[in-house]
């Protein structure tokens, strides 16, 4: 195993990496750039190597940067955690070129599945369903007609160069083709400069369901189940669980999808952990949509169903041993989920709030787990991704795992800036939640549904009350405070306050 | 003493006396009809009732209510004050602290104020531009997301006052509409 291991990222991930480092008695090196000299993953481990200004493309996207601060730290091999440079091809083998060894898969399985079209390509050559659709892009009326016909309404117009649902088009019928072409041609024109559009058949109100797998370089290949990340906003996830509410109805789905995975996989030449997800329809069909070459941010829900550590796995898996798990052992216990905590307001549009902390009061208790990167007087940078902790819990069932989140949402606080803690209480309390009735414009629905809640008059009053209290201790001093009314010694009637 | 406070914008007057060992409350909303007015004529209409207040940190209050438990939080952040009782957030509001804050600026002109912290990536309008409502006034980033600045009402560009690459507080002053 190896004795010194660079941790290329930051916040909460950097902080789960080291510790997983620290068990296995792996000396933890951190990188930071200028504004996180005193950030928790600096003062955790036990070097850090500054390599640059806050903005991260010359910083924490630094290939060289990173590549001479492991270096130059004796480091063996660097973990890169998630975002930054962890899908990075180039980075991956300027770790190999430099003598470092690249925890995660192959440069050439990150290149490999890093395009799109190519992952695709691979998916269906391997007998993995993809969307169906045309493989370019339509040229005419007639040929966009044909493909419709083909593959079945409703169909999705897309732009070729697009993103963003810019060139979008869905349609429901032939009658709708021409007109939806042409809005959805000038649309990618003006936003990409490129009219091309395909189409494909477009999933309605499907499931987002990804499959863990895991494999070492001597060929063995396993998968960990599925996580369900449907409830998302601008494509990014919000709340996942494992097991996906659908494998409870349809146990067969898991060793299905899970099977799917695998042969990706396989034909990527894949080692070490990656996910694979799919897109999942009413009737249960699925459809591969591409496969994250990395750990994931959810990795939490897998661990506690699994009762694996993935990060541990990884190491092992980087430093060339064997798999010590067989399919067989993998087993499924109890029901996990993770609220990802972001610095945004979710009252205003979900706007970016970052800033100082003033005040932080995490949960505790039987199945609670807090994955963070923040502490008390942190103030967080404005430079980096939202997200500053993910809370996740386990419990024997979904319906009191539902419980214990909302306790312990209830016992988190982190003031000072924006946070979504309480936005999830809304979607935990929604009766289409707690059904496991998932699909991916699940938050649009429940945010034009959820019920106006209004607080309760005797929560209002005892509010009311301390902040009058407060108020006359600080603005007038204690004096002040202790002044009494002589007439309300004689108060009286019964009432108002329940 | 007695206080008047918008709690959730609906005013709610509480009076009290403290001694050291307890604190006795009356509470009265004032959007039901009751009075308003000097104490005597609060007097009759609610009970007092007797609260046992601890502040167990600085901004941390527990308050128990005939046995009933309440734990208060209170946040004081540029958006206002806030008290967070168990999952209840309230926002508070005081007669007294309202005075000296200033009212958004009336009459002709809008101020234009900066909804989160971040660095000004681009200004898209010049000083004596004429703006329509909604017309794009300047691209704020942070945390990897940009967000524009629009125009509250028609009118004249005026006080311009932030360059590209600024960084800019949340509340922060970016210019008038005229």
């Amino acid at each position: 195993m190896f004795r010194k291991v660079l941790v290329a990222n930051r916040g909460e991930i950097a902080v789960r990496l080291i510790r997983a480092l620290r068990e296995l008695n792996i000396s933890p090196v951190a990188v930071y750039s200028d504004v996180d000299r005193k950030a928790p993953h600096v003062t955790m481990a036990d070097e850090a190597v500054h390599i640059g200004p806050p903005d991260s493309r010359e910083s924490y996207l630094n290939i060289a940067r990173v590549v001479e601060a492991a270096k130059r730290s004796g480091a063996e091999a660097v973990h890169p955690g998630y975002g930054f440079l962890s899908e990075n091809a180039d980075f991956a083998q300027a770790c190999v070129d430099a003598g470092l060894v690249f925890i995660g898969p192959s440069a050439e399985s990150i290149r490999r599945l890093g395009s799109k079209t190519a992952a695709r390509e691979l998916a269906r050559e391997s007998g993995v369903p993809t969307v169906p659709g045309a493989a370019g892009a339509v040229s005419s009326v007639e040929e966009a007609l044909e493909v419709a016909e083909r593959v079945g309404y409703p169909v999705l117009l897309k732009a070729a160069a697009g993103g963003g649902g810019k060139g979008m088009r869905l349609v429901h019928s032939a009658s709708e083709i021409a007109s939806a072409l042409r809005d959805a041609s000038d649309e990618a024109e003006r936003a990409f400069h490129d009219s091309r559009v395909y189409i494909e058949k477009a999933v309605v109100r499907p499931r987002h369901v990804e499959i863990q797998v895991l494999g070492d370089q001597h060929g063995n290949l396993i998968h960990l189940g599925e996580r369900e990340c449907s409830l998302q906003r601008r494509h990014q996830k919000v709340i996942e669980e494992c097991p996906s509410p659908l494998m409870r109805l349809h146990p067969e789905l898991r060793d299905r999808m899970g099977e799917a995975a695998l042969r990706v996989a396989r034909a990527a030449g894949y080692y070490n952990a990656g996910t694979v997800e799919f897109l999942v329809d009413a009737n249960l069909d699925f459809y591969f949509l591409e496969m994250n070459t990395r750990l994931q941010v959810e990795h939490p829900v897998t661990e506690w169903v699994t009762g694996l550590d993935l990060v541990h796995q990884q190491l092992r898996i980087a430093a060339g041993k064997p798999l010590d798990i067989r399919q067989e052992d993998v087993h499924w216990r109890g029901s996990s989920l993770e609220c990802r905590i972001y610095a945004e307001d979710p009252e205003n549009n979900f706007l970016p709030s970052p800033g100082k902390i003033t005040r932080l009061e995490r949960p505790a208790g039987p199945g609670v787990r807090e994955d963070s990167g923040v502490y008390l007087g942190w103030t967080i940078p404005m430079e980096y991704d939202p997200l500053l902790a993910k809370l996740s819990v386990h419990a024997p069932t979904r319906d009191l795992a539902i419980a214990r989140m909302r306790t312990a949402l209830e016992e988190y606080s982190l003031d000072g800036v924006k946070t979504t803690i309480a936005f999830f209480r809304g979607i935990l309390e929604d009766p289409v939640f707690q059904a496991g009735e998932l699909h991916t414009g699940f938050l649009d629905e429940h945010f034009a549904r959820r019920p106006k809640v209004s607080c309760p008059e005797d929560v209002e009053e005892i509010a009311a009350l301390v902040g009058a209290l407060d108020w006359a201790r600080h603005a007038s001093g204690p004096k002040a405070a202790k002044e009494t009314v002589s007439n309300w010694k004689r108060a009286g009637r019964a009432g108002e306050l329940r | 003493m007695k206080l008047r406070q918008n709690v959730n914008g609906q005013p709610i007057t509480t009076t009290w006396q403290s001694s050291d060992t307890s604190t006795q409350f009356l509470s009265v909303r004032e959007n039901e009809g009751t009075a308003t007015g000097a104490p005597d004529d609060l007097q009759d209409k609610g009970e007092m009732r007797h609260a046992d207040i601890e502040e167990v940190e600085n901004g941390v209050y527990s308050v128990l209510v005939e046995n009933r438990s309440y734990h208060v939080r209170l946040e004081h952040t540029h958006y206002g004050t806030f008290a967070q009782v168990g999952p209840w957030r309230v926002q508070l509001e005081t007669d007294a602290g309202r005075s000296s804050a200033g009212s958004p600026a009336g009459g002709g002109s809008s101020k234009v104020l900066s909804a989160m912290p971040g660095r000004v990536v681009r200004v898209l309008v010049n000083e004596g531009d004429a703006a329509e409502a909604g017309t794009g006034l300047l691209v704020l980033e942070a945390m990897k997301m940009q967000n524009e600045i629009v125009a509250p009402k028609a009118g004249v560009v005026r006080g311009l006052s932030v360059l590209e690459g600024a960084i800019v507080a949340a509340g922060a002053l970016l210019c008038r509409i005229e």
